[in-house]
């Protein structure tokens, strides 16, 4: 990464991710989809852990899902031929160059990968790989950041309080309406006014999670709508394809959310 | 002179106006004619001496007019009256009386006739000839009789039909003959030129039959308004109300009353076929029938007129196909207009003609708009648009717009600032259909905007006022708020109606402005609609002072008309009303200033009113009477509350700027506009002295409600300006307010603001349809018991809840399932390693996916449990009737309930719990124990111990609630589980209250809806003949009948282990 991603920062979240890395301790993340966890990481790696010869990839992001198991993170045998050859996962990669890895929504993984993180997360700092028979202490440099969104999961797919109590938490929201515009005028290009009524509209969209919208609009989906504005759509059809259709499948929901399109923009 | 012609020096000759001009003209005539007349004078005074004055005065008119020839005739007549009639004095005297140049002018076959018709009836009574040739004479004379030009032989006619009604009447009615038929007479009074000799026979058998029901001695009214018909529709009407009359008299004489009224009100080829649909539609329910007239009376200058040729059409057709159809058509002319236009109407009445000749009640129930069909055909043809197909959108669009959880709620009327809403209801009533524009898109639009502006309400602080924090309300304005909320104060003025429309005017208008700052999009809709709708809403106001005041604000805030283009006589109120908006409009105004421009402008208009009953000639002067701001007044008394026009337009454009709204509190102040305006200034202010008299004296009569408020009417005609009221309401209201019923008009207000109702269709197996919108829900909450119940109950159950809960934990390793193909696993997958090998030894890329692994089912089960709290569930246990301290049927449920939610909260499935009792189809009881959404806290526990039996069991109508309710869970699996003692009953769950078959067969489709959504049902009785009816309204797999009922809380958890397969 040689530009600064670009990153509006809301609270103190940069110190307090500062000071972890300095401490080499694990971050956790928690916030609903689409507010800026993930290019906070970017930001954070870009700040913190620049490239280096032996660290060519400083950020190892993981996408966890249920089907991920502990040896997808840390590696496996791969049959070649008449062979076998051992193949490092990503988090196996992380810890022997001192990459950041972020695992994103950690708790969709399936539970044993947990085994492998608690050793990861306290003092010990080591990553016991059992089909190798080996135990890799944790490059100096390593840092794991985790994330989940405490609402979009059932009750049931919930962080034990044994994993979280090993991370230092930062609670990430939607940032306020301003700040919001801010992001989607810098990366979509749109002015400053279509950008606050972009944000306007998420910020009233995401009401509706109380009723049954999973998830609120993400940053992003707005920046790809401040993106085909830019290119000179109309502000009501550019939210139609990417809010009003992206959000949800419910037709009512969509119809709602194209009402208030319509309220928002002229 | 003769001794016997003392009878010409009688005075009672001379102080006649006839028998003077007789005197003074006499001894000018012929002697010889002079003769003659005396010598028949002194032959009639020996009969009667009045009749010798009659013939005396009659003759001299006579030999001095034109028709000086008929006079011989014309004695002849009278004699023969004289003699023919028996000892016809009076009949002969009558004759004599009437002005003789008129009587000879009229044809000599209409003479015959009258005196026929008197010597006819005199020999049923005297009384009643003279009565007749009095009557119907004078008619004759006075040319009423013969007033249709176009025939000259009508007055003969309608003599001879005055005369045949008369005798009929006599005929008929037995011993009230005589005054029935002298009353007849007497209507031919205002009569007798209006109706055509058809008329006068049917208006007599009406009279004949009216008269001879009941006991007493009763007469209808003559039917002038009838009367005033053109003489085709007339002579139908009065056929109609004869026919009528045949079955139900009582209903002909309202009949009478009614019938013009409506035909008035419609064209010729209309009117026609109501007639004609009456006469078809007669029978059993006559009383009905004249309602519906009399409601269609009341509705027909509204029809819309395009409609008419279809309107009539279909009133033809509905009466020749199926008359039972005509009444409930008739009431519902209107709506179904309303719902469907005329294209609507058509289809509608045609299929409910199909319905109605296969299944007379199907049709009757489609004709009364009580099934979904009849409702569907309607809407479907129209561009109105109702809550139901667009309620769930602005469902949404409501929580988005006002960023918190509200319902909607329908009501009658139609608003675009929504009756305001308690705070704690959190609901907003919509109008159940809206059809006020040409498009749906536009009545759909004026939904979006009527739920913008209520969210509005609570995105922009309209209920964060707190009374309190205002400052002292002028004393005797209003009396202490009940409350520190916006509603409180609303009911503590007198005029709860007048304040409450004032404040959703003033504050609407800020929340307007708030909306259109905040939502670009908004502002073109809110202007368009807005203006349009206050263009048609608009009665011109009466020419009083305070109307002119109210509709100048309607017109300045709803329909954002510029004061320029204000109508001419409004438009100085309007400038001075401006500002005022303005102010309110601007960026820095709050919901305070809303409420004290309210009470400054009730303060106003109730001086306005006193003003206007005290001194009209005051009233006069109020032309430029605007808005007094009593605080600003009271605060300073000592400053005269004078402002001049120039400081309005800058306080007005310091609103427009935004800033300063301290100055802005300088409120626009009451003037009058005396006749020699002060230079510089608009008007003469007040003093304060003659202020606060007036304010006094305006308060004490507003205070005093027993007198009514004196600008009750005020409230009336601000709520009709803010929306359209249906009929009947609008009705009941102006009753409230003639009585000067203000805690009445307060309750009603209470109602508009709306408790939350859910109205749901119901299945009617006779009419195989549902009943629209037929049954009400109201949910009601629970008072507690604070928990002692479930806390007593599971101190005595300790053993029953643990060992219940072993048993599900036991069923846990059920929740784990075998998947084979994995890459890592708890064993080795023989399948995969077999054809790995097999891949590995031809050379193939053999899988790596060799293990079976256990993976954990997640529950996700939501069950709504639904207990009947009929009032059945009162009877003790079977076996223990005898025992004082019996356990009734619901306390083994209530136990079932606390043993049920002790165990799912521990296996962490999610489930409600609701009770139904109720009365009637709109008094449905929904009680609310356990939402899926809370936990089983001091609350649940103590609402469980609150569950008590009520009334009735409508289960239907519960069902449907219930659906409601899953629909908003978002589980893999829901399940209902009904828990209930005995078939579906309630007081009008079916015509026979006997028959239990209406109700299951209405259970049985709400059951059905339930599983067509995905929620499975099951239902649990403890009747022991529950196996005859559940078996006919669930599959067999899908009930249980438990017979011993000790055992239902045991029995429950293992349904409910094999309801969720747990």
């Amino acid at each position: 990464m040689s530009e600064a991603p670009f990153y509006l920062p809301i609270g103190e979240e940069i110190e307090v991710f500062e000071s972890a890395y300095q401490r080499s301790l694990p971050v956790l993340l928690k916030g609903p989809t689409g507010c800026g966890k993930t290019r906070f990481v970017e930001y954070m790696t870009w700040k913190l852990a620049p490239t280096r010869e032996d660290r060519p990839n400083p950020l190892i992001t993981v996408a966890c899902n249920e089907d991920l198991t502990a040896s997808d993170l840390v590696g496996r045998y791969l049959i070649r031929g008449d062979e076998t050859v051992w193949m490092d996962g990503p988090l196996t990669q992380a810890v022997r160059t001192g990459a950041v890895c972020y695992l994103d929504e950690i708790v969709e993984a399936r539970k044993d990968t947990m085994v492998l993180i608690h050793p990861l997360t306290d003092h010990r700092r080591i990553l016991p790989i059992d089909k190798l028979g080996e135990i890799i202490p944790a490059h100096d440099d390593f840092l794991l950041v985790v994330s989940y969104n405490p609402g979009y999961q059932s009750v049931l797919k919930d962080l034990k309080p044994s994993t979280r109590q090993r991370f230092v938490t930062l609670e990430f929201g939607y940032p306020p309406r301003d700040k919001e515009a801010e992001i989607i005028a810098h990366e979509s290009g749109v002015t400053m006014d279509i950008a606050l009524d972009l944000a306007h509209l998420a910020e009233r969209v995401r009401e509706l999670k109380s009723s049954g919208l999973e998830e609120g609009v993400s940053a992003r989906l707005l920046v790809y709508a401040g993106q085909l504005i830019s290119l000179g759509m109309p502000a009501r059809k550019a939210c139609q394809s990417t809010v009003v259709l992206g959000l949800t499948d419910d037709a009512q929901t969509q119809e709602a959310i194209a009402e208030l399109v319509a309220s928002i923009f002229p | 002179m003769n001794e016997s012609r003392s009878w010409r020096k009688s005075r009672h000759l001379a102080r006649r106006d006839r028998g003077r001009v007789a005197l003074e003209h006499f001894d000018a005539l012929a002697p010889e004619l002079r003769e003659a007349i005396l010598k028949s004078g002194d032959e009639l005074a020996a009969v009667s001496v009045t009749m010798a004055h009659g013939f005396f005065a009659g003759a001299v008119a006579l030999a001095r007019s034109q028709y000086a020839g008929n006079a011989d005739e014309w004695e002849q007549q009278g004699r023969l009256l004289l003699r023919e009639a028996g000892a016809g004095r009076a009949i002969a005297q009558a004759w004599f009386s009437l002005p003789p140049e008129p009587l000879c002018r009229a044809t000599s076959a209409a003479r015959a006739a009258l005196v026929d018709a008197a010597c006819s009836l005199s020999s049923g009574s005297r009384r009643l000839a003279a009565t007749f040739m009095e009557e119907i004479g004078a008619a004759l004379c006075d040319r009423r009789l013969d007033d249709n030009p176009k025939s000259a032989a009508i007055a003969e006619l309608s003599i001879r039909a005055w005369h045949s009604g008369c005798s009929s009447t006599l005929e008929h009615s037995r011993w009230r003959g005589e005054f029935l038929a002298s009353r007849f007479l007497e209507s031919a009074r205002e009569l007798a030129n209006k109706l055509t000799p058809e008329s006068v026979e049917a208006w007599s058998t009406v009279l004949a039959r009216v008269g001879a029901a009941g006991r007493g001695a009763r007469c209808p009214q003559a039917p002038v308004a009838i009367a005033a018909l053109d003489p085709e529709l007339q002579s139908a009407a009065l056929q109609c109300c004869a026919a009528l009359s045949a079955r139900s008299p009582l209903a002909a004489e309202r009949a009478l009353e009614i019938l013009p009224a409506a035909l008035v009100a419609l064209p010729q080829e209309t009117a026609r076929a109501l007639i004609d649909a009456t006469h078809a539609a007669m029978g059993p329910k006559d009383d009905e029938l004249v309602d519906a007239l009399a409601y269609l009376a009341a509705e027909a200058r509204t029809l819309p007129p395009d409609d008419l040729p279809v309107l009539t059409a279909m009133l033809r057709e509905v009466a020749r196909r199926f008359p039972a159809g005509v009444i409930p058509f008739l009431r519902v002319i209107d709506r179904a207009l309303e719902l469907g236009g005329g294209l609507g109407l058509e289809l509608w009445a045609r299929r409910g003609c199909e319905l109605g000749e296969r299944n007379k009640e199907a049709g009757v129930a489609h004709f009364r708009l009580r099934t979904r069909t009849a409702n569907k055909v309607l809407v479907e043809h129209s561009t109105a648009v109702t809550l139901s197909e667009c309620e769930p959108v602005l469902q949404r669009y409501l929580v988005i717009m006002a960023r918190r959880t509200l319902h909607i709620a329908s009501g009658g009327g139609t608003w675009l600032r929504p009756p305001l809403a308690a705070p704690e209801d959190r609901s907003v009533r919509l109008p159940e259909s809206v059809d006020l524009w040409d498009t749906s898109e536009e009545n759909q639009a004026f939904y979006k905007l009527a739920v913008a502006h209520a969210a509005g309400r609570w995105e922009y602080g309209t209920f964060s006022v707190r009374i309190g924090d205002l400052g002292e309300i002028p004393p005797g304005l209003a009396r202490d708020p009940e409350g520190d909320d916006i509603i409180a104060l609303i009911d503590s003025f007198p005029n709860p109606l007048l304040a409450a429309g004032l404040f959703i005017v003033l504050d609407g208008a800020r929340i307007d402005a708030c909306l259109t700052r905040e939502f670009s999009g908004l502002a073109a809709d809110l202007d368009r609609l807005g203006r349009a709708y206050a263009a048609r809403s608009v009665r011109a106001a009466a020419d009083r002072s305070p109307e002119e005041i109210i509709e100048t604000l309607f017109l300045l805030s709803v329909g954002r008309v510029p004061v320029s283009e204000l109508p001419q006589r409004l438009r100085a109120t309007g400038e001075r009303l401006a500002a005022t908006v303005a102010r309110l409009q601007s960026p820095s105004a709050t919901v305070e200033d809303s409420v004290r421009a309210m009470i400054a402008l009730y303060g106003s208009l109730n001086l306005a009113a006193a003003m206007a009953q005290g001194d009209p000639d005051a009233l006069a002067e109020m032309g430029g009477a605007t808005v007094l701001d009593l605080l600003d007044y009271l605060e300073d008394s000592t400053a005269a509350p004078a402002i001049d026009g120039e400081s309005v337009d800058a306080s007005a454009s310091t609103g427009e700027d935004g800033d300063g709204f301290s100055e802005l509190h300088d409120p626009p102040q009451l003037e009058l506009t005396g006749d020699e305006p002060t230079s510089g200034s608009a008007g003469m202010p007040l003093s304060p002295e003659e202020l606060k008299k007036l304010i006094e004296k305006g308060v004490e009569i507003e205070l005093s409600e027993a007198r009514g408020p004196v600008d009750a009417g005020l409230g009336m005609y601000i709520t009709e300006l803010l929306g359209k009221l249906p009929a009947d309401t609008a009705e009941r209201l102006r009753e409230m307010i003639d009585r000067g019923d203000t805690p009445s008009i307060r309750a009603w207000l209470a109602e508009l603001r709306g408790k939350d109702f859910y109205w749901y269709d119901e299945w009617d197996h006779r009419i195989t349809d549902y009943r629209h919108r037929w049954c009400r829900v109201s949910e009601m909450e629970i008072d507690g018991d604070g928990g002692r119940y479930f806390n007593r109950m599971m101190g005595g159950s300790a053993d029953l809840v643990a060992r219940i809960k072993r048993e599900f934990l036991l069923m846990r390793p059920e929740q784990f399932r075998k998947v084979r193909g994995m890459q890592d696993g708890e064993d080795f997958d023989i399948n995969a390693l077999v054809d790995a090998h097999a891949d590995r030894r031809t050379r193939r890329t053999p899988t790596d996916r060799l293990y079976v692994a256990r993976r954990r089912e997640e529950r996700d089960v939501a069950t709504l449990f639904l207990i009947d709290m009929s009032a059945s569930t009162d009877e003790p246990l079977p076996g223990t009737e005898d025992d004082p301290d019996a356990r009734r049927v619901i306390d083994v449920t209530k136990d079932t309930l606390a043993v049920m939610a002790n165990v799912l909260e521990e296996i962490g499935d999610a489930y409600a719990m609701y009770g139904f009792s109720g009365h009637g189809h709109d008094g449905v009881e929904y009680y609310h124990v356990k939402a899926f959404n809370e936990r089983l806290g001091p609350t649940v526990r103590s609402r469980l111990g609150g569950v008590e039996p009520k009334r009735s069991t409508r289960m239907g109508a519960a069902l449907r609630h219930s659906r409601a309710k899953l629909a908003g869970v978002t589980a893999r699996a829901r399940h209902l589980i009904l828990l209930s003692d005995g078939f579906p009953q309630d007081h009008d769950y079916g015509d026979d209250r006997r028959s239990n078959v209406y109700g299951i067969r209405d259970t049985m489709t709400a059951l059905r809806e339930l599983e067509a959504e995905g929620v499975s049902t099951f239902c649990i009785t403890v009747d022991p003949a529950g196996h005859d009816y559940l078996g006919d309204m669930c599959p067999a797999t899908r009930y249980a009948v438990i017979e011993d009922i000790e055992a239902l809380p045991e029995e429950m958890p293992r349904i409910y282990r094999s309801v969720t397969r747990c």
